[in-house]
């Protein structure tokens, strides 16, 4: 039977994340940690809950070294867009001693990139799924 | 094939939802596709048909052309998928096979192409939009579709206030929690998924690639990871994996925790054709380009490709118990078939299995993970011992040894793979609890090492040697290899975590890596 394990948001809710105003474009950043190491075969999933966002707009999310790991593209009937919760891929290589950090950016067409605010990413979390 | 054709297939097949859900399950993939009548190509394998995109085009053309009135007009399957598709729960993968499968009996029909199947987008093989989807009426930017939406809105508005007032009081009630309880508000919400010309499509024939973001959302590691996933759908909790087919939800309408594939490659496809901006794809209006449908055709074969690889690892593929019938007992109450006529497969149940309208695919990305039929070499757990040449962690020589492992049994392409991890025996102390290390992996000696995870010593205070299991990488051995491969494995202390110095005339204390082992089950 799959066991599922969920996972603790490393500091504590998304008043615990920070917004990392002095890289070169501001994103909000999250640390969570999973509460013990990988068994074999074990996959990361990264679940992101997120408001309502600005038409075309979308959330990029990378590791803290900049690696992509996907994006958020609200698809919904329109003016209805009550949010969503998405689902991330995350390779193995990018926890490292048990925990992630991510780094979440709003991306909108003919705007400067920005970090999301609390009401457009709600809730970040990390979701092991035991050996496919 | 003609609406008769289908319809008793489908009855034939399947004999009410149970019956057809445990022969889905327990048909093997051999079975379905020499069951299959049609095929629906890749839309760049050179063994597609020519007539494909012919006969896509010239069914296209007439549905544009017959009335508003009419269930069968381009629009009006457009307007079916605002009216009731579902998204971020698990009947997403259902409905849309029932909404493409629908649609293709239509086109067959009015194509006069007796074959016709309609062919899919392969967005990890080529992620750019095929030059094919820019010619004529398969690029919505065409002089065939109609340019704006006031002009949209005079040929539809009188038809959508008569649909309105014909539908079921179960219809009626699926568009209220839609928030398009009425005309009113069906036609203000299509007035913002309305794009016109020519802004159609926002990517265009010069500028066809997809945006960085999303070229990562349909890469092959993506993807092979959704089709890793165990469960068809996720209980909806919020630490619950979603599973492949989204997490379960009360109704199609509601919202629950979407999975990698459809938040992945679905959505962020769906966004990049826009191009930065809005366009058909963007919206639920999308069905009005017509790459809206080999794109989810790939999102079909891709549930086709996992349903494979289920059944053959001996796993489900549906929900189970009390699930599958709330699963399958959900009502699809828009479809309409070839003939103009409601469909009578209403069920989501209905459309478990591509059977229900005799397709398979030609084989695309992800395929790998589908294991080979036979006996399944894999199920046996392989364990293979290595010799440790450095004992003590934190010397200038870093703890670990090789183990030398077929590289057969090490080759990330294997569908079939189970977990391979190194199992790492360390001599504790009580001294060593809170130390931290890092597991270093490289194919041969001397070769650049991939971290493959860490080791904290927490909890009770161990003595004595623990077994610490660490997963390795993929891409230790190059696909197709053969031979052993020397795998060294190295243990590291990660910051300021010496092992303890020794109070004076203590006892010396056991090497500290005393065993290694790889793990292939």
């Amino acid at each position: 039977m799959k066991r599922i394990l969920s996972i603790a948001l490393l500091l504590a809710g998304l008043n615990g994340s920070w917004v990392n105003m002095v890289a070169a474009q501001p994103v909000k950043s999250f640390e969570l940690m999973a509460p013990r190491e990988l068994a074999g075969g074990e996959t990361i999933e990264l679940q992101i809950t997120t408001g309502p966002l600005p038409p075309s707009a979308r959330i990029v999310v990378t590791t803290a070294q900049g690696e992509a790991l996907g994006a958020i593209v609200p698809y919904a009937l329109p003016g209805q867009d009550k949010g969503s919760t998405a689902t991330i891929a995350v390779p193995q290589a990018a926890l490292v001693d048990r925990r992630l950090r991510v780094q979440l950016q709003v991306v909108e067409q003919g705007k400067p990139p920005r970090a999301p605010d609390t009401d457009e990413v709600r809730r970040v979390n990390l979701v092991l799924s035991p050996k496919p | 094939m003609t609406l008769t054709d289908v319809s008793s297939l489908t009855r034939r097949r399947l004999l009410g939802a149970g019956a057809a859900l445990a022969a889905t399950v327990a048909l093997p993939s051999g079975a379905q596709a020499q069951a299959a009548r049609f095929r629906r190509w890749e839309l760049t394998d050179p063994a597609m048909p020519p007539r494909v995109l012919d006969s896509y085009k010239a069914g296209i053309g007439k549905m544009l052309a017959l009335p508003p009135t009419d269930p069968r007009n381009w629009y009006r399957n457009a307007m079916v998928h605002l009216f009731d598709c579902p998204h971020g729960n698990w009947w997403f993968l259902g409905w849309h096979r029932a909404y493409l499968g629908w649609l293709e009996t239509t086109l067959r029909d009015l194509s006069g192409d007796p074959d016709f199947a309609l062919p899919y987008w392969d967005w990890t093989k080529t992620p750019s939009v095929p030059q094919a989807m820019f010619d004529g009426v398969l690029d919505p930017n065409n002089a065939g579709f109609i340019p704006t939406f006031d002009e949209f809105s005079t040929q539809f508005q009188p038809v959508v206030t008569d649909l309105y007032g014909a539908f079921s009081q179960d219809q009626l009630s699926v568009l209220n929690d839609r928030g398009i309880a009425t005309a009113g508000d069906f036609m203000n919400s299509l007035q913002q998924a309305f794009f016109d010309q020519p802004n159609a499509r926002g990517l265009t024939a010069t500028n066809p690639d997809l945006d960085s973001d999303t070229k990562v959302a349909v890469s092959l590691p993506t993807i092979r990871q959704s089709l890793r996933t165990t469960l068809f759908a996720g209980g909806g909790g919020p630490n619950d994996p979603a599973g492949f087919a989204s997490a379960k939800a009360s109704n199609h309408s509601d919202g629950s925790t979407k999975g990698i594939l459809e938040s992945q490659p679905h959505d962020n496809v769906h966004g990049a054709m826009g191009g930065g901006g809005g366009a058909f794809m963007v919206q639920f209006f999308s069905p009005v380009d017509p790459i809206f449908f080999l794109h989810h055709g790939n999102l079909d074969r891709l549930w086709d490709v996992w349903t494979r690889r289920q059944t053959a690892l001996g796993r489900p593929t549906l929900p189970q118990g009390p699930d599958l019938d709330a699963w399958s007992n959900e009502e699809f109450r828009f479809f309409s078939n070839s003939q103009s006529q409601p469909v009578t497969q209403t069920k989501a149940g209905s459309y478990a299995s591509t059977s229900v309208f005799g397709y398979d695919y030609s084989p695309g990305s992800g395929e790998d993970q589908v294991p080979v039929a036979g006996p399944a070499v894999a199920s046996t757990p392989q364990v293979f011992s290595g010799a440790v040449v450095s004992e003590r962690i934190g010397l200038a020589r870093a703890a670990g040894g090789t183990v030398r492992v077929p590289a057969s049994a090490l080759q990330a392409s294997r569908a079939d793979a189970g977990p391979r991890v190194a199992e790492i025996t360390l001599n504790l102390t009580h001294e060593d609890l809170g130390r931290r290390f890092r597991v270093l992996v490289s194919p041969t000696p001397g070769a650049a090492p991939v971290a493959a995870g860490a080791i904290t010593i927490f909890g009770h205070p161990h003595h004595g040697p623990v077994t610490f299991t660490v997963p390795l990488p993929n891409n230790l051995a190059p696909a197709g290899g053969t031979g052993e491969v020397p795998l060294d494995i190295r243990v590291v202390p990660i910051g300021n975590s010496a092992r303890p110095t020794l109070a004076a005339g203590a006892a010396p204390t056991a090497p500290l890596v005393s065993s290694i082992k790889v793990r292939t089950d």
